[in-house]
């Protein structure tokens, strides 16, 4: 028994040390302060320190990555997270939405904290703290809805 | 060309470091087995972790008669068919009419805007990767669609036209495109027609010479404002919950939970946002168009296109910028592999595809209907400008799409 938990764990070990060969690729750009959401929404700091502390590991380039985050499997994870996350919401890029779609990310935002399904169940543990109050909630769904609704759309008559 | 550069931020290792030796025990007092057996149960704990996050998703009810939540519907936003221009509006949008469909705005009459945004097959140019010019040369960019332009907040592939009026400029004076030497040549031939300056006088009144180039953009502007395609899908975010059969509210929701309303949404489902093409998974060619990085020389910006509008997606093929996806199945496939993270079955594509005709609106026969073409030729020779087939191009710009 012992020698088939050797065999089996010397296995696993070695698939361990070869897949740290492959190296995670979060895509992370260097960012420029004017494209970011801090910079082109202006939010207050109670607003802006709900964001960054439930939302900005996944949500920006600006996260920090953790130490388990350059080991696989791990990184394997933390790759297919951030670079979804990124795609569907970036605080890092604000400056790639018109008003219109600026709006409708911070309602979805909203709408996801409110049900509790951002930030993930998974990641609320590994992170304490990261779950936002329900005060603080309701204050960025508040602040969220005073946006102006949408593009003017010249010319549409 | 540049790759992104890619920050750990410099905490992997001295947190790694950290974290083992906050353990308490020193590796060295534990037997080779114990780490063995600590690493193994670490990888199988991490890969189970790994096949469960992967697999669950966002549950959702997949009963085709289940209705959708509309919390769930609060990004999109319907349009309606715009009411017919009245006074000097109606006269623009006639001269912008006449205008788009004149091939003599090219440098050798041989192609208008209507050439590659065919506005009776959905202001696209079908069949086509990407157009051709006036010597049929291939364009950089596939055609987009000039239905429903207006929503959109930029134009053009990479949003370098801020409006349409601005984006009209952009083909005519395109050395591969309509390839016109330059604006003076454009007014040379609106001034050479009687017909034309009495209808510039008469949708621009005012003092002076009405035939300028910004009031050339603005009456094709002014016509493709109106380009608008009301659809059965607007008729739903209305509340007609009939409006969509069964199959397509499935596809809705699985358009839902696959994060396609990340982007698609608003009232273009789309047009208001760039992103990046590869988002999810590296985009395999980095390198034939960088997209908005050509405009912007930001390495940020690499491979960062405008998102197109999905009205009337399903007849506005071929797909994506370079116009290399032949089949709206693809164009569904590819995006959910590489923008959702998502490998849609086959059933799910299928689902998707039937709801996006339900983008599909009709075509404003009447409003499109080309007016009578004045003899242009005639007044051209008559008025002893300079033809405009001897009017040497430069090839300098951009591709227009």
């Amino acid at each position: 028994m012992r020698r088939i938990i050797w065999i089996t764990g010397a296995l696993l070990v070695l698939i361990l040390l070869i897949m740290q060969s492959r190296r995670p690729d979060y895509d992370l750009p260097r960012v420029e302060a004017a494209s970011t959401f801090d910079a082109s929404m202006h939010p207050n700091s109670q607003i802006r320190s709900t964001l960054h502390q439930s939302c900005y590991s996944c949500h920006s380039a600006q996260g920090e990555i953790p130490w388990y985050g350059g080991v696989w499997p791990t990184s394997h994870l933390l790759q297919k997270d951030i670079r979804r996350a990124r795609a569907r919401l970036d605080f890092s890029s604000w400056n790639n939405l018109s008003p219109e779609m600026s709006r409708i990310r911070l309602m979805s935002a909203c709408q996801m904290m409110k049900e509790s399904k951002m930030p993930l169940w998974y990641y609320r543990p590994l992170h304490p703290g990261s779950a936002p109050s329900p005060e603080q909630v309701d204050a960025f769904c508040a602040w969220a809805a005073s946006l102006p609704v949408g593009t003017q759309i010249a010319g549409l008559r | 060309m540049s790759r992104l550069e890619i920050e750990f931020t410099g905490v992997a290792k001295p947190r790694a470091l950290q974290a083992m030796q906050s353990k308490g025990e020193p590796a060295a007092s534990q037997g080779l087995a114990g780490i063995v057996l600590k690493c193994a149960i670490w990888t199988a704990l991490a890969s189970a972790f790994i096949l469960l996050t992967s697999c669950g998703g966002i549950s959702f009810d997949t009963r085709p008669s289940a209705d959708i939540a509309p919390q769930s519907l609060f990004m999109f936003a319907p349009v309606q068919a715009p009411g017919p221009a009245t006074g000097v509006s109606a006269l623009r949008v006639d001269l912008g009419r006449r205008l788009f469909y004149d091939n003599h705005l090219s440098v050798n009459a041989s192609v208008s805007c209507d050439s590659c945004h065919h506005l009776a097959e959905y202001g696209v140019d079908p069949g086509n990767s990407v157009s051709l010019g006036h010597d049929k040369k291939p364009g950089d960019r596939n055609s987009p669609t000039v239905y429903n332009a207006v929503l959109q907040f930029a134009q053009f592939w990479d949003g370098r036209a801020a409006t349409l009026a601005e984006q009209a400029a952009g083909p005519m004076m395109n050395p591969v495109e309509m390839g016109m030497p330059d604006p003076m040549a454009v007014l040379a031939y609106l001034h050479s027609s009687p017909d034309y300056v009495r209808q510039f006088q008469q949708a621009y009144p005012g003092s002076g010479d009405p035939v300028l180039m910004d009031n050339v953009t603005d009456a094709i502007a002014t016509f493709e404002s109106g380009l608008i395609t009301p659809a059965r899908w607007d008729k739903y975010l209305q509340g007609d919950t009939s409006a969509l059969s069964d199959e397509e509210k499935k596809g809705l929701r699985i358009f839902l939970r696959s994060g396609c309303a990340s982007c698609h949404a608003g009232k273009g489902m789309g047009g208001n946002s760039y992103q990046k093409l590869g988002a999810y998974r590296n985009w395999p060619d980095q390198h034939t168009d960088v997209g908005r990085m050509a405009l912007t020389h930001q390495p940020a910006d690499l491979l960062y296109f405008k998102v197109p509008l999905l009205r009337n997606v399903t007849e506005t093929g071929p797909w994506f910028h370079d116009g290399h996806v032949k089949t709206i199945g693809d164009a569904v496939r590819l995006m959910g592999r590489y923008q959702s993270g998502r490998q849609l079955s086959e059933d799910e594509v299928h689902s998707i595809v039937l709801f996006l005709g339900s983008l599909r609106g009709e075509i404003p026969q009447s409003y499109i209907k080309p007016g009578a073409a004045p003899p242009l030729r005639t007044a051209l020779q008559r008025s002893g400008a300079q033809p405009l087939t001897s009017l040497a191009s430069t090839a300098t710009s951009k591709g227009g799409q």
